[in-house]
């Protein structure tokens, strides 16, 4: 197991400012590999703030968190000599918005840091950062501009990049194909289960699109006011009665058939199109 | 007289530019979607339509008046926008001071602030986090608050850029209501966006493509066109794909392309 949350809560403080619990006793385990997780749940529900506890961002306020050959608490967080660094390496975590990733003055040298300050020579690191640049669609053209003077999916390249360079053990996104064009989408979700089948690490991704978590999630993970409601197949989700109460609904292909299903009166679920035809037509249809 | 028109409108940030030699016109009233890929020039017209960028080349009129140094207060005033970033678009200690700061600019009375602001954060689900920081809320929760400030202010044109890429499904729908509500109220609505379900609703769709206006067409004309949906680097969406393999074999009815543009809006 190589992430183990035990119990976790988390409380958001600040002065005059009521307490915000934005996670609830989650207790997950996390596989170090071939783990392909898809992290859903409504606006809120706490799915930025739990993924933050998967690589020591932040620590719980209550509870711990396992991580590889390191213990999260409240108070080991504090502990200055447990290293968070190397957590952080193993365990890439790609933000919400790549404002909060990006800082150096071009995108080359974005996404060769992590791998530099990880030890790599400055060749080998813009080497690294080099072809994961193209893996999200980046040329050469891009490499000497600066990451803040970038359209909106230009700059998610770049920090989702800048994650992929690092090589980490397990890779963590926060909403990666939001703001990147539909074709983009499907091709990053592409690299990363290429990544995924080839060297089994560990991928966890949040979204709010079900296509995407019916066609790449071998499990899926649903948040509701920071208490984790779900853990199973994305097809047991999909059939779950309590898919709306959570905020979530089903994927566009079974929205369409399930409308053209009840149109015609058909009783048995379809899974493609050319099914419902020769249902329609009464071919196949038992 | 139409609301927006571009003639020959260029920009670049350098060397390549971000609009190219672009012409069109918004008819006040009108819900149009913008569409393309990444990079295309899609927030850049939206920033040079509120003059916080300039034209390098050609003009743009808004209600028939030319955007210069010297109507840009007033055409302002007319346009609301809801940037890419919401993080952009905060300049309030709390969320309600957010929402008052743009109408404290319009000089709009107390009474009437405290109003728009009740009413407003309520339609998009945001009454109970007024007093909190905006960097304290979630990203959909930002975008949220971002749309009702904007909302608020009550302009003739709202510009959503990507403004519900955050937001979760039911959301997502709550704010395509929203949509609908300002449109049938004589708005008129220019909503950037990557998520076509978004066009299915409007007037006419623009599909963008470096820099230039790859093809303006009602949402009907543009989303079956595949060959059309790939260079801009989009995809069918699925009762599309049924409606096309019908097509290639000769069996698209009337009837059927009826019921598949029906079962779209279940998306
Ligand atoms: N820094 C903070 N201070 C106080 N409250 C916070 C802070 N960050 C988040 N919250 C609150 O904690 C809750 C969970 O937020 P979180 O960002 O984890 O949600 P999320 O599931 O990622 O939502 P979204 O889909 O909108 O991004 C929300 O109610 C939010 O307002
Ligand atoms: N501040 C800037 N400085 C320099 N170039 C920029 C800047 N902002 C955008 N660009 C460039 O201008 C072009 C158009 O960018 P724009 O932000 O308008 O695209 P967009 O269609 O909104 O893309 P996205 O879907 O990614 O948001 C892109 O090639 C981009 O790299
Ligand atoms: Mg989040
Ligand atoms: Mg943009």
């Amino acid at each position: 197991m190589a992430i183990r949350l035990h119990t976790v809560s988390h409380t958001y403080t600040a002065i005059n400012q009521p307490a915000v619990h934005a996670l609830k006793d989650v207790t997950l385990t996390i596989d170090a590999t071939d783990e392909f997780i898809a992290l859903v749940g409504e606006t809120g529900s706490g799915k930025s703030t739990l993924v933050q506890h998967l690589n020591a961002l932040m620590a719980p306020t209550s509870g711990t968190a396992e991580l590889f050959d390191v213990t999260i608490s409240a108070e080991s967080f504090k502990d200055k000599s447990i290293k968070k660094t190397p957590i952080r390496k193993r365990i890439g975590l790609v933000f919400q918005f790549p404002e909060y990733q990006l800082f150096e003055e071009s995108v080359l040298k974005d996404v060769a840091f992590a791998p530099k300050n990880f030890g790599l020579s400055q060749a080998d690191a813009e080497e690294k950062a080099k072809h994961a640049l193209s893996l999200v669609g980046l040329d050469d053209t891009y490499y000497a501009r600066s990451p803040f003077h970038l359209s909106g999916g230009e700059k998610k390249r770049v920090s989702i990049a800048g994650i992929l360079a690092m090589e980490p053990d397990i890779l963590v996104l926060d909403e990666p194909t939001s703001g990147l064009d539909p074709q983009s989408q499907k091709m990053l979700m592409d690299v990363f289960e290429s990544i995924q089948r080839t060297t089994h690490i560990s991928i966890v991704f949040i979204t709010h699109d079900m296509n995407w978590v019916e066609a790449y999630a071998k499990r899926v993970l649903v948040m509701q006011s920071g208490e984790l409601v779900f853990d199973g197949a994305p097809d047991a989700l999909f059939n779950h009665p309590e898919l709306s109460v959570w905020k979530m609904d089903l994927p566009d292909r079974k929205k369409v058939l399930n409308y053209l299903q009840s149109q015609f009166k058909l009783q048995t679920p379809m899974d493609d199109f050319t099914q419902l035809l020769n249902a329609i037509n009464g071919e196949g249809d038992q | 007289m139409p609301l927006i028109e571009l003639q020959d409108v260029s920009f670049s940030y350098g060397k390549t530019p971000a609009i190219d030699q672009l012409s069109l016109t918004v008819e006040a009233g009108e819900w149009v979607t913008i569409v393309g890929p990444n990079g295309s020039g899609k927030s850049t017209l939206a920033k040079l339509l509120i003059g916080l960028l300039k034209t390098q080349q050609g003009t743009i009129q808004v209600a028939g008046e030319t955007l210069d140094e010297t109507t840009v207060q007033g055409i302002r005033e007319k346009i609301g926008i809801i940037f890419q970033n919401p993080d952009n678009q905060f300049v309030g200690v709390t969320v309600k001071d957010d929402i008052a700061f743009g109408l404290e600019n319009l000089s709009v009375p107390y009474e009437e602030m405290l109003k728009r602001i009740d009413h407003y954060s309520k339609a998009v689900g945001m009454d109970a986090y007024l007093d909190k920081e905006p960097s304290q809320l979630s990203g959909g929760q930002k975008q949220r608050v971002a749309i009702a400030g904007t909302l608020a202010m009550k302009p003739e044109l709202i510009i959503f850029d990507e403004a519900t890429s955050m937001l979760d499904p039911t959301g997502r729908q709550a704010m395509l209501e929203i949509m609908h509500a300002l449109k049938a109220s004589g708005k008129t609505i220019l909503s950037i966006t990557h998520d076509l379900k978004e066009a299915l609703p409007a007037d006419r769709v623009l599909v963008m493509h470096e820099g230039r206006l790859l093809k303006s067409g009602t949402p009907r004309d543009i989303l079956r066109d595949e060959p059309l949906l790939k260079k801009a680097r989009l995809t069918l969406l699925e009762p599309f794909k049924y409606m096309n393999q019908l097509a290639k074999k000769k069996q698209l009815t009337d009837e059927w392309e009826a019921l598949l543009w029906q079962s779209a809006f279940t998306l």
